[in-house]
């Protein structure tokens, strides 16, 4: 494997890993990989692994915010029910991809989302419509910091 | 003569907060990502903040810096190179109306497979790594004429930390490429891997450092973790601790090629208590240079 293609599996790697259910164990994993090659398993052995749970915490903080900042009715739900809220995140977090790089894109997901999840199942507690803004009458506040 | 900047947030309370800081400093940073928003059709276009630090930069007269997080440096993944694209594009677009001195941002990546992960992180210091942040520096040099890479923190380290400097050497080859020498970032880290942050500056290439920073952290929650080990965070959300100010007094005389300090405090962490600190921070600073 050449080291570009090297640098780009050491990419999916990390990425797969930190936005998995167990980082650390999910690095582990992959520097036992013996198609992974030798000097990438040798660096991701060096991962310690409560420094790599504390970045995953990170990042899903990060989205967090990222997502409150561009969805006002995702907000609204987290002041209501900061547990639930909380709960229905994770799993946000744990079945759709982190592709967006902005509150308004983030918050696009998380609609879509929603409204896969109310369909499925009733009880959430603020009413989502897919890829629109809020139905709660509220006004956007700086969502993209605007 | 080195000057003193502060760092700048898209927030109406701190900006309001710090209104009188920003008479004390001699120019300000932004990261530009945080002042566009992306539009339905992808386009990235400035919000509200963005001209209001225009108008700032007409009023004040003092120049700008930029220091961004999401370009992601040390990401090759091509599924990403369309977003890069636009990303340099839209720095263009700004750099016309701000003229930032130098532009820099962290040696990390914070798209990882096209994924945003947005906490810069740390890949395998290779060959091959260094050779796609020299490559993205000359990207961005069809910008800005000077950019550079800030030292990142990082929880975790696929490598020896004390072997970032000499990668950081690798990255910067070229002309008018400059570390932002982040010293709260040397601290978190030589505090989390338990090594002496003098060492590690001490193999460092003081020449290439354009720009210092200097912020302060607090330690992790212990409820974080199974081991409810603690690690100290860079969260820019308390002052700049005393060991920071002694690598700052020691690494200053050795950097001939310095143009700047400048102090980071996050938004959402900035009391009216706070305010007369970051002054006091901003005196010691200059008293320093």
């Amino acid at each position: 494997m050449t080291p570009y293609r090297t640098h780009l599996l050491a990419e999916r790697l990390v990425a797969r890993a930190l936005l998995g259910a167990d980082p650390a164990r999910a690095l582990r994993r992959a520097a036992r990989d013996r198609r992974v090659p030798r000097a990438l398993r040798d660096a991701l052995l060096r991962c310690a692994p409560d420094g790599v749970r504390l970045t995953a915490l990170l990042i899903i903080r990060l989205r967090f915010e990222r997502l409150l900042r561009g969805c006002p009715e995702a907000e609204a739900w987290f002041e209501r029910d900061g547990p639930g809220f909380t709960r229905a995140f994770a799993r946000y977090h744990r079945q759709v991809p982190p592709t967006a790089f902005f509150p308004a894109a983030e918050a696009r997901l998380f609609r879509t989302w929603a409204v896969h999840v109310q369909d499925r199942r009733a009880g959430t507690p603020v009413r989502f419509t897919a890829g629109r803004g809020p139905r709660t009458g509220r006004t956007a506040r700086s969502g993209d910091r605007s | 003569m080195v000057a003193v900047g502060f760092s700048l947030h898209p927030d109406e309370e701190f900006l309001d907060l710090c209104a009188p800081l920003l008479e004390k400093v001699d120019y300000f940073e932004v990261a530009p990502e945080t002042l566009w928003f992306e539009r339905d059709d992808g386009a990235l276009v400035d919000n509200g903040y963005f001209r209001r630090f225009v108008a700032l930069r007409r009023r004040s007269r003092k120049p700008f810096v930029a220091h961004g997080v999401g370009l992601s440096i040390a990401t090759a993944a091509l599924a990403d190179a369309r977003r890069r694209r636009r990303w340099l594009a839209r720095i263009a677009s700004d750099h016309r109306a701000l003229r930032f001195r130098w532009w820099t941002d962290h040696l990390g990546a914070s798209s990882l497979d096209a994924l945003a992960v947005t906490l810069p992180l740390p890949l395998p210091p290779t060959g091959a790594a260094a050779r796609i942040v020299r490559a993205r520096l000359w990207q961005m040099q069809a910008v800005v004429p000077d950019v550079g890479v800030e030292n990142n923190v990082a929880y975790f380290y696929p490598g020896d930390p004390m072997d970032e400097p000499a990668f950081i050497g690798r990255c910067l080859a070229a002309p008018r490429t400059w570390l932002l020498l982040d010293l709260h970032n040397v601290y978190t880290m030589a505090q989390n891997f338990g090594f002496d942050p003098g060492a590690w500056i001490a193999r460092i290439d003081l020449a290439r450092v354009i720009e210092i920073h200097v912020s302060g952290g607090r330690p992790s929650d212990p409820g974080w973790l199974p081991s409810r080990r603690v690690l100290r965070l860079d969260s820019h959300d308390d002052a700049v601790p005393e060991p920071v100010w002694r690598l700052l007094e020691s690494v200053r005389p050795r950097c001939p090629n310095l143009r700047g300090v400048t102090l980071e405090r996050m938004e959402g962490t900035v009391g009216a208590g706070d305010v007369a600190l970051l002054g006091q921070e901003l005196r010691r600073v200059r008293s320093l240079l």
